[in-house]
């Protein structure tokens, strides 16, 4: 955990600095009169804050010692630290989902999710490949006819206007 | 000025009583003792996920449905703990360590009925405190400026960080960064935009719903899905009941055993309304408090932990009974007490109301039908609690292999529904991974979810000061009660920040204590 927070500083503290100087600047427009807040008042302000606490964050954890008094969080033992596994299951999360948005964009809904939650399943240890196949199915038309019949919503679909 | 309060509460009631609405409390409340139930679910992940829904009904039917929601799935969480020793929700973990006893003793559904007896009378007692200390708490508020809201504001943000997670500096970070978020769209004064990177979809700001649902459902579905993966299910559970007639005598709670205990009742209740109307304190830490409290003012305290029902009383009531109560800073301030009421105002806000002192005048009769709805809910809790008890055994057998994959789905339907855009929903998986580091990294999602809910009012109270006394911010400590805010606020960072967490202890320590 040490390490984690020593790194989550030093990163946030990077990105809240490329925020400060280039972003916010960058994508905010100066006050209509003298009499005015700026209106990157408040961001600026929350980065500023967040840039401090980072730095904070990152020379508290460097100066104290390692010990498993902090492993306890809000999420319990949840609260791991970020290792080379976390990274990993960050990863396969980010290609996943990605995947699944590009498909739902591009295919539709039902399709998508049908390959999705049947991957997920799968990954979750479901070894049952019957049933993993009729709630993959099921699910996502059960809930694209859900969304129409009962908030008149249509999924997205190439085969749907 | 009770008569008039009894006169509103009348018309509530007369405006909360319709078929449409009754039904869904009764949706609400079965939907959220199902997800309390379930394995890997709860509370604030129902909430999350149905919010959205909400924007199809009416405002007092949405909010009812969603109090429903809340107030099954904090005692729904029990189940699991009293049959398998497993807790659907954080709250639950102390009903365990009665509950569970009781199970092995033969005497499942007597835990089971205590449970849900003892969360409804909680639950009644904390609602009446809501409707009883809103409408003078916002008259309260009615004479608070911006300096002293900008104070209370900080002040709040500095109470959930420190009590939240372990780590102040993290709490606090995680509550700017909400604010930082909050700011995105745009500016609420000269309507130009601010960080909205030409993108449409981003001049109304960050939409709450996927910042909520990624956050707080999606991102512990994900982990969840991990740590199934790396760990497996585990042995399958048996939660059949016996159906003979010795079981059957067995698991009668005669109402004489039950009141018996009613000052444990009456003490873990008012300990969970006064946990509950803090900000931050969650919910479990009511339970463990209503758990030590009970042991050390039993008679026969040495039966605690071995299966007496003064036990589950006693952490039943008490965590149920912050359910109601973390409304009253939430409609008389704009602050919620938890994520569950932080959750809520979003739901207020999707309906156009916008909690705070002007409530009560604003929306005076809304809020008077929603404290009606809530004391409807009680009873509906009791009854549909009661009729399913053996239902509800059922869904702990659902494997988490199969329930986590499907919410994954939920979660992405949830975000579309409402909106109508995939951009929303890309939003979502990316506050999904978000939350998966936070989770990981010990980042206070609370803290995340609040900050992002009162960083517009913070704005508006701090620019508001700042144009009323042209920049000077001595203000805040020239008047009393933002001066009394900030002392506070100082008091919190150096209690916890500098000198440790003295008065905080883990809910297992906290257990570990009072089981002693």
């Amino acid at each position: 955990m040490r390490k984690t927070h020593i790194c989550s500083g030093i990163f946030l503290a990077a990105i809240s600095l490329l925020f400060l100087v280039w972003i916010i600047p960058a994508q905010t427009s100066p006050p209509d009169s003298a009499l005015d807040l700026a209106p990157k008042f408040i961001p600026s302000l929350a980065v500023t804050a967040c840039l401090v606490l980072s730095l904070l964050l990152a020379v508290t954890a460097y100066f104290k010692r390692e010990g498993n008094d902090d492993l306890h969080e809000e999420f319990g033992v949840e609260a791991t630290g970020m290792g080379l596994t976390e990274f990993m299951n960050l990863g396969i999360w980010i290609g996943a989902s990605g995947l699944a948005w590009l498909g739902t964009v591009y295919v539709g809904f039902e399709p998508a999710m049908i390959v999705f939650l049947a991957a997920a399943l799968i990954f979750s240890g479901m070894r049952n490949y019957w049933l993993t196949a009729v709630i993959a199915i099921t699910t996502p038309i059960i809930l694209s006819q859900f969304a129409w019949y009962a908030f008149t919503t249509e999924m997205p679909g190439f085969w749907r206007t | 000025m009770e008569l008039e309060m009894l006169q509103h509460l009348g018309a509530g009631f007369e405006a909360a009583f319709t078929l449409t609405n009754m039904l869904f409390i009764c949706g609400g409340v079965t939907l959220g003792i199902i997800f309390g139930v379930t394995p890997g679910m709860g509370s604030v992940t129902a909430l999350a996920i149905l919010v959205p829904i909400t924007f199809y009904m009416s405002p007092l039917a949405a909010i009812a449905f969603l109090v429903g929601i809340n107030k099954g799935g904090t005692s729904g969480g029990a189940i699991p703990a009293i049959l398998i020793n497993t807790p659907g929700t954080p709250e639950a973990a102390a009903t365990a360590l009665d509950g569970y006893p009781l199970t092995q003793q033969g005497k499942p559904l007597k835990a089971m009925k205590t449970a849900l007896y003892s969360s409804v009378c909680g639950d009644t007692f904390s609602d009446c405190m809501l409707i009883l200390l809103a409408a003078p708490f916002a008259a309260v508020a009615l004479t608070f400026g911006p300096p002293e809201f900008t104070s209370i504001i900080i002040f709040s943000f500095t109470l959930i960080a420190a009590l939240a997670g372990k780590s102040l500096i993290k709490g606090i970070m995680a509550a700017v960064v909400g604010v930082f978020l909050s700011s995105w769209g745009l500016d609420p004064v000269d309507g130009s935009a601010r960080l909205t990177f030409d993108m449409v979809e981003l001049f109304d700001g960050v939409p709450l719903t996927p910042m909520a649902i990624g956050t707080l459902a999606l991102s512990s579905v994900i982990a969840q899905i991990f740590a199934l993966k790396k760990s497996g299910e585990g042995a399958k559970v048996d939660t059949s009941l016996d159906k003979s007639d010795s079981f059957r005598e067995d698991n009668k709670l005669p109402p004489r055993e039950f009141w018996g205990n009613w000052k444990t009742l009456l003490r873990s209740a008012c300990i969970g309304t006064g946990v509950g109307m803090l900000p931050g304190l969650g919910v479990s830490l009511a339970a463990f408090l209503g758990y030590g409290a009970a042991k050390r003012g039993s008679k026969t305290p040495e039966l605690f932990g071995t299966g007496t029902i003064e036990g589950i009383q006693a952490t039943e009531a008490s965590n149920s009974a912050v359910v109601g109560s973390n409304l009253i800073p939430t409609i008389a301030l704009g602050i919620p007490g938890n994520v569950a009421a932080a959750l809520l105002i979003g739901a207020f806000m999707i309906h156009g109301v916008v909690p705070g002192p002007l409530m009560m005048i604003e929306h005076g009769a809304l809020v008077y039908s929603i404290f009606a709805s809530m004391l409807m809910a009680n009873l509906v809790h009791l009854v549909i609690g009661r009729i399913g008890i053996t239902i509800w055994v059922k869904f702990v057998q659902i494997p988490k292999k199969i329930i986590l994959p499907v919410v994954t789905v939920f979660c992405f339907l949830g975000v579309y529904i409402p909106s109508n855009s995939m951009f929303d929903v890309a939003l979502l998986l990316i506050f999904g991974a978000i939350g998966y580091v936070m989770r990981k990294s010990g980042f206070s999602i609370v803290c995340l979810v609040i900050g992002f809910l009162l960083g517009p009012m913070l704005e508006m109270a701090l620019r508001q000061t700042m144009l009323m006394h042209k920049t000077d911010l001595t203000i805040l400590v020239t008047r009393p009660i933002s001066l009394v805010f900030l002392l506070l606020t100082a008091f919190f960072i150096w209690h916890f920040g500098f000198r440790g967490r003295i008065g905080k202890k883990e809910p297992a320590k906290e257990a570990e204590q009072a089981g002693d």
